[in-house]
């Protein structure tokens, strides 16, 4: 009998442990609110503009509660496939465009926004939405803002160099003005690039050499090694003239370049950035301290290799239980005048011609988020073949580059490497 | 008949009471470990259902990766100079704590303060910021006239400047030191004081073989955890610069979760796991030359 009470005993007090650590995740189901998660990547400004128009969709849809998943941009590509593996992926998601065709390969994981009369996609340019949101004719996405990418110069550091500010910024120009910078102090550089901006730069030379950089259809490379000698030779003088940092230095913050603490005490001259980067770039320095140019392209280039796209896209998880609700709150997000001036340009110039109208009425279109998409959109170049994202596509161009930076490879010898490497992996791909 | 049943009641009371881990075990380690073996002779990205390869995962490993070969290298590179250091400070530290002086447990307390937050991220970011080249370390050996040195840029000096953080974590390792040292009979030392040995004489012949069963066991536990690392240089320098710290952990986390190869990445880590257990049984072996148990 003492045997027998001492294992009921035992076994109450294991089903008690059970209950305790299995407890939690019920207040839904007892208080019936609806609960959606939406999750996105960004800095400060991203987030609390965000997290202010989620406020105002709560107020007035009492019975839906919003849970914000965010974080910043390092991990969040990993962290969200593995959720979507897991089945564990939120309701509304942000995302880049270029992750939709491998992502919408991987299975029926998204809904197809078209499909939806519910929302109300008449603001945003068919083009745009066929050429980067959709898949096989599907509209997957809905484009947030309109990204692209651009030079930004700091003045102070080309004033003290004797630089004008009027000068046009080609990729001679950069060369000879970058070591005028470097010659006036030997902590500044004309740009602050390491081995990624490097590799985004490099890519665009060849492309304007070239034409095209991978043919993803084919598993093609599209330049020579030539062209390819070429493109190294010049961001030879990059290193050799000082423009640039060596990468012994700028490789730790390779990535997140304005995390340099020589950019936060304004010792380089510009950087490459994202339209949707420009108030992380100004760090709440005045507009009028910064000069936004092109990124250089060669004379007589048929694509400069400018990247013009959506700045990230919303998706809907197809998998959701509370699909409608999602799509409700994503036609509010983007449509509602509230919510397109409590976000205003922290994702880019809205893509929506309503949210620019709205934004333009009410003076809060961000004149310096404006004039880069302007000037990115000027020099836009062709789409990219989704290969080219492509992370393992990616990471040789990257590999490469901090080989040559080191100077473990010749110009031509890394010409070589690359194409080889390129050739061998999109075979096996 | 009684005892008998005696012994019967025992082990089903044990069993409740070990069910909460043998749970924990089944579906948080045993599962996934059979899981992975299945893995890593498919091809598997996730989405879609894993599709069987046979041993091509193995072989693509060893004839056409040469981040493999790169990484198995700065892994073994990463364990002998982080061990041996790790072990040496913890060591020498317990040694000159193992004294009854006023406000000791206090800086026990601070010397093993790294231990606790040594591993965060919060830390690995921390370190880079303290050895870039303008960061506090560089300015320090300023003031005695070093030129300024690449710790984390420069491919042939990130490794050790990243095993640095794994070797500031000696806590735990100097804990278990401490707990040995005050096991030592004071006896022996006076013994040997008596026949004349001096301190360096008493610590090699007397200390050091009564300390062996701590030296063995931190030994074995610290090179398994530095075989595995990840967290430290992944945040730090992602395996950079041109994969001078790319370690094995760093190379099947980008396999896995980066290019979406889970099948590859479970063969990865199935030959970590071998490599970890044929590294245990030689130190094991080993421990027989030169381990003294007082039983």
């Amino acid at each position: 009998m003492l045997g027998r009470k001492k294992y009921l005993i035992l076994l109450v007090i294991f089903l008690m442990c059970a209950a305790f650590s299995f407890a939690g995740g019920q207040k839904d189901q007892a208080s019936q609110k609806t609960t959606l998660r939406f999750s996105w990547w960004g800095g400060e400004d991203r987030h609390n503009g965000t997290l202010a128009a989620i406020d105002l969709y709560e107020k007035t849809h009492p019975g839906i509660t919003i849970e914000a998943e965010y974080s910043g941009w390092d991990g969040y590509y990993q962290k969200l496939v593995t959720q979507i593996a897991g089945g564990t992926a939120p309701d509304i998601m942000q995302m880049s465009s270029e992750w939709l065709e491998d992502i919408s390969g991987k299975g029926d994981l998204l809904v197809n926004l078209g499909d939806r009369s519910d929302l109300d996609l008449s603001g945003f340019d068919e083009k745009f939405i066929s050429t980067y949101c959709s898949i096989d004719g599907n509209i997957l996405g809905v484009p947030t803002g309109i990204g692209g990418e651009l030079l930004i110069f700091y003045k102070p550091v080309l004033k003290s160099a004797g630089i004008p500010l009027d000068t046009e910024f080609t990729w001679e120009s950069i060369v000879d003005l970058g070591a005028k910078v470097h010659n006036q102090s030997s902590d500044r550089y004309m740009i602050n690039a390491s081995t990624s901006d490097l590799a985004y730069l490099l890519q665009k030379y060849i492309i304007q050499l070239s034409g095209g950089y991978i043919d993803g259809k084919n598993k093609k490379v599209l330049f020579s090694v030539n062209d390819a000698t070429k493109a190294f030779e010049y961001f030879q003088t990059w290193f050799d003239n000082n423009i640039v940092q060596p990468l012994a230095v700028s490789t730790l913050f390779d990535g997140d370049p304005v995390e340099n603490p020589d950019w936060i005490n304004g010792n380089f001259g510009g950087l490459r950035e994202w339209t949707s980067g420009i108030n992380k770039v100004a760090n709440g320095r005045p507009a009028d301290d910064f000069i936004l140019a092109s990124i250089p392209v060669l004379d007589g280039a048929e694509d400069s290799g400018i990247k013009v796209y959506p700045s990230q896209v919303i998706v809907v998880n197809s998998k959701s239980n509370n699909i409608d609700a999602a799509i409700d709150f994503v036609n509010y997000f983007f449509n509602d005048e509230d919510a397109i001036i409590a976000t205003q340009t922290i994702r880019g110039v809205p893509a929506s011609s309503i949210a620019r109208n709205i934004l333009k009425e009410n003076g809060l279109l961000d004149p310096m988020v404006e004039k880069a998409t302007s000037v990115s959109m000027a020099s836009m170049g062709k789409p990219f073949c989704s290969l080219q994202n492509n992370s393992e596509i990616k990471s040789i161009l990257k590999d490469v580059i901090e080989e040559f930076g080191y100077g473990k490879l010749t110009a031509k010898k890394a010409a070589e490497t690359l194409i080889l490497r390129l050739e061998s992996k999109l075979s096996e791909l | 008949m009684k005892n008998i049943m005696k012994i019967h009641d025992f082990d089903k009371a044990g069993l409740i009471y070990i069910s909460p881990w043998i749970i924990g075990f089944l579906l948080l380690q045993l599962y996934p470990l059979l899981a992975t073996f299945f893995y890593s002779f498919t091809d598997f990205n996730l989405f879609t259902n894993p599709k069987m390869v046979g041993l091509n995962n193995f072989k693509k490993i060893f004839t056409q990766d040469p981040d493999f070969w790169n990484s198995m290298m700065v892994t073994f590179k990463y364990v002998l100079l982080a061990v041996p250091l790790k072990l040496t400070f913890a060591l020498l530290i317990a040694i000159i704590l193992n004294t009854k002086t006023k406000g000791i447990n206090f800086f026990r307390t601070i010397f093993y303060f790294p231990s606790i937050i040594g591993g965060s991220v919060a830390i690995s970011i921390l370190w880079r910021f303290l050895f870039m080249r303008k960061g506090i370390i560089n300015n320090v050996l300023a003031i005695i006239n070093i030129p300024p040195t690449d710790w984390l840029g420069d491919p042939k000096i990130a490794l050790f400047t990243v095993s640095l953080l794994s070797v500031w974590q000696f806590g735990s390792s100097m804990v278990l030191f401490l707990a040995g040292l005050k096991q030592i009979p004071s006896t022996l030392i006076e013994a040997s004081r008596i026949d004349g040995a001096g301190s360096f004489r008493i610590f090699f012949s007397v200390t050091i073989p009564m300390i062996t069963p701590i030296i063995f066991f931190n030994l074995v536990m610290q090179t398994i955890n530095a075989f595995q690392n990840f967290t430290g240089a992944f945040v730090i320098t992602q395996g950079g610069p041109m994969k001078a710290t790319y370690l094995y952990g760093i190379m099947l986390y980008n396999q896995g979760f980066q290019n979406f190869k889970m099948g590859y990445a479970s063969a990865l880590s199935w030959i970590l796991f071998l490599i970890i257990l044929t590294f245990t049984l030689i130190l094991f072996r080993s421990s027989e030359s030169w381990v003294h148990y007082d039983d």
